[in-house]
């Protein structure tokens, strides 16, 4: 029974294709975000299509079912080729599969009538954040098993990445949504947000980061054919992200009375993130050193070089926004926004478009079906994506000047319409760009040409 | 240092469970708030009102807590961690895409809120918020209880004095235009009364007073500000045919 779910690389194909559908539908409801930020009164008052319900269902389905996913997926293919094995077991991979889509296809439903537990990123009802805890536990089985039954010794970083987002984000999930409060999920007084924050800022930090990072030390030196730089460095980037990144919650909540301690902890530790992203960087750079043009040539590994420029863009903005100097200005504003797109979309996103066109062909056994597609894809996400970050950047900016000097939120909405206009237009690019992605991918499953030789996929272009 | 499994697993968890005592068991041991002077329990109207507030997303544009560079009309005290003893959920909020709401109790009538909540162009017509007509006016009623329960003892003595004032000024209304103007008259103190106003009435002038008025007052207030029953969303409530009927108006 089911006999597909057994052949092998067929979890990493599910997990693929599920990310690129979940692309598309996260995308298309921050559209309905982001039109109703432009034109509130466009959808009248129907229940499903307000902003305070599909904001929720675009956050966590790019989130959950987009980059997560898709990531999870080239992860499953990378680990048992890094340890020359096999996936201890195709089912568990379904099956983990199955339980995590489950909770991300809980958003759109759920949110949509109403039912949402509120805190930002932990809005899944509470049987929906059992399923997903569930499919981690199954993912952690799996990788130790395949690590268990590895025939080689040495364990490159990407399987460190791997099986750390595993370990971790079933600590960080269930505290962060405080399970065992049923049903609101949330502590009494102040101290939830301190839960939620750790949480929120978390699922950047030791879900998309370790899982993005993973992949690009994957492909990247696999398509410069060129070995790692230094594995001191990715011992060192390793650990201090894990060191690092999950003390560093409470800067969302800065201006907020938490105990000043927790503050300076979260300050000095987004300024320390610097250390552990830029050794990353620095690491992957040296690999590919002289070698970009096989990373820009490689329609994969192009993404993938353009998510860690992000990278670059995302953690130098990102430690310095945690500074009262600068939040003072940026904080509540649409500065925010901008930074949380470029993170999840910028970097994780485009090292999992670029994970998702390398490892396609080599789970699926067919060419990419239209290298152009992916290239337009490319362009229009990237142009997409550069204007949002300019066009909030310059909002937010906007916004928190006028505030700091007296002007009050609802005297400032005027001034940023041109901004919500112009952040529309851009999503239309990027909507475009996920449903092109979708379209290849179904097509290189349903049309792609087999692929010829061996050579692990990198004649695909 | 080479890279076992064993160090791999344990020190991977051994260094994000030291992560969580600092970031999460600490605070959680030693956060011990005692309720703030305007702090107050939430009645079950309230409470409800909060949860149809988190259900459906009002804090992704309205946080709860104002800063010491605050300035906007709602902020009147620096929030304090005692303000939200037992709360539960009680929302922070990250994101101002509307005012901050923690100290909103008692600055607008409860028919401002309910005008807002049918159609927030009704009562802002700059407003992003979305309509909430499909709401029961019961889930109404609710979330204005919630919104005018914010800031707790103050926002109770805000609703008090809000309410007496309201009650005098529609009796006045009600004894004829002489009457009224003779109450409006003596609520402005004597020697004021008697000063010439310096902005003069010139035909610019009132033209710029008209525009503040159509753009701000006249849903409510009707065309020359000699409306006395709400009209519109609070009205078709006040007439018993509930608010979720009330059609949305466009901005004219």
């Amino acid at each position: 029974m089911l006999a597909f779910t057994k052949k092998t690389n067929s979890a990493s194909r599910a997990w693929l294709v599920a990310g690129a559908f979940w692309f598309a539908v996260g995308t298309t409801y921050g559209m309905f975000s982001a039109i109703h930020l432009m034109a509130p009164d466009l959808f009248g008052a129907t229940p499903g299509l307000v902003f305070g319900r599909t904001r929720p269902i675009h956050v966590n389905t790019v989130i959950f079912g987009f980059a997560s996913s898709v990531l999870w997926g080239c992860t499953l293919y990378a680990v048992p080729a890094l340890l020359r094995t096999r996936l201890w077991s195709e089912r568990t991979g379904w099956l983990s599969m199955f339980f995590w889509n489950a909770t991300v296809l809980s958003g759109p439903i759920t949110f949509s009538m109403g039912y949402s537990q509120g805190r930002e990123y932990a809005e899944y009802i509470w049987i929906f954040d059992c399923s997903l805890v569930v499919s981690l536990l199954l993912m952690i089985l799996n990788l130790v098993m395949t690590i268990v039954n590895r025939r080689e010794k040495l364990l490159y970083v990407t399987v460190w990445y791997a099986m750390g987002t595993a370990l971790w984000m079933a600590g960080v999930y269930p505290i962060g949504n405080v399970m065992w409060q049923v049903p609101s999920g949330a502590l009494p007084g102040l101290l939830d947000s301190v839960f939620l924050w750790f949480y929120g800022h978390n699922l950047v930090g030791l879900l998309l980061t370790p899982l993005a990072t993973g992949v690009a030390y994957f492909v990247v030196p696999r398509v410069t054919g060129t070995p790692l730089y230094s594995h001191t460095l990715s011992l060192l980037g390793f650990w201090g992200l894990v060191l690092l990144y999950s003390h560093i919650g409470g800067h969302h909540i800065l201006q907020a009375p938490i105990p000043n301690w927790l503050k300076t902890v979260s300050i000095v530790d987004s300024m320390g993130m610097i250390i552990p992203v830029f050794i990353v960087l620095f690491n992957l750079w040296m690999t590919a050193r002289g070698r970009f043009g096989s990373l820009w040539n490689d329609i994969g590994a192009r993404w993938i070089l353009t998510g860690l420029i992000w990278y670059i863009f995302t953690c130098t903005q990102g430690p310095l926004q945690s500074l009262p100097i600068l939040q003072k200005i940026t904080h509540f504003s649409n500065w925010t926004i901008g930074h949380a797109h470029i993170a999840v979309l910028g970097f994780s996103g485009f090292i999992a478009i670029g994970g998702l066109w390398y490892v396609l062909p080599l789970v699926t056994g067919r060419q990419l079906y239209s290298r152009k597609l992916a290239s337009l894809q490319y362009g229009l996400a990237l142009l997409g994506i550069t204007g949002f970050f300019v066009v909030l950047t310059i909002a937010g900016l906007l916004q928190g000047t006028a505030w700091y000097h007296g002007q009050i939120v609802y005297e400032v909405l005027p001034y940023i319409t041109p901004y919500m206009i112009s952040r529309a237009m851009l999503g239309v690019l990027i909507v475009m760009s996920a449903y092109i992605g979708l379209y290849n991918v179904l097509m290189t499953i349903w049309k792609g040409r087999p692929l010829m030789d061996g050579t692990n996929g990198r004649t695909h272009r | 240092m080479k890279m076992t499994p064993a160090l791999l697993v344990i020190g991977g968890l051994m260094v994000f469970w030291a992560s969580v005592s600092v970031a999460i068991i600490l605070p959680s041991a030693t956060m011990d708030e005692k309720p703030s002077d305007i702090w107050e329990p939430w009645s079950q109207k309230v409470k409800r009102g909060n949860d149809i507030y988190v259900r459906n997303g009002c804090s992704y544009c309205h946080s709860q807590f104002i800063r010491i560079m605050d300035w906007d009309g709602d902020a009147h005290r620096i929030a304090q961690a005692g303000d939200y003893y037992s709360y539960q959920p009680i929302i922070l909020g990250t994101e101002r895409a509307g005012p901050d709401l923690s100290q909103d109790g008692g600055l607008h009538p409860d028919e401002w809120h309910i005008a807002h909540f049918v159609n927030p162009r009704y009562t802002r017509p700059y407003s992003l918020m979305p309509s909430w007509a499909f709401f029961s006016p019961e889930e109404i009623d609710a979330l204005t209880a919630f919104v005018q329960s914010r800031t707790g003892r103050d926002a109770d003595e805000r609703m008090r004095e809000q309410l007496k004032w309201s009650r005098q000024a529609v009796e006045a209304y009600r004894a004829g235009p002489d009457a009224n103007i003779r109450w409006i008259h003596s609520r402005v103190a004597e020697p004021w009364r008697a000063m010439p106003n310096p902005y003069t009435a010139d035909a610019d002038a009132l033209k710029r007073g008209e525009r503040i008025y159509q753009l701000d007052c006249i849903n409510c207030h009707g065309p020359t500000g000699d409306v006395e029953v709400l009209r519109g969303p609070p009205a078709a409530r006040a007439r018993g045919k509930g608010a979720a009927r009330a059609r949305p108006r466009r901005r004219a």
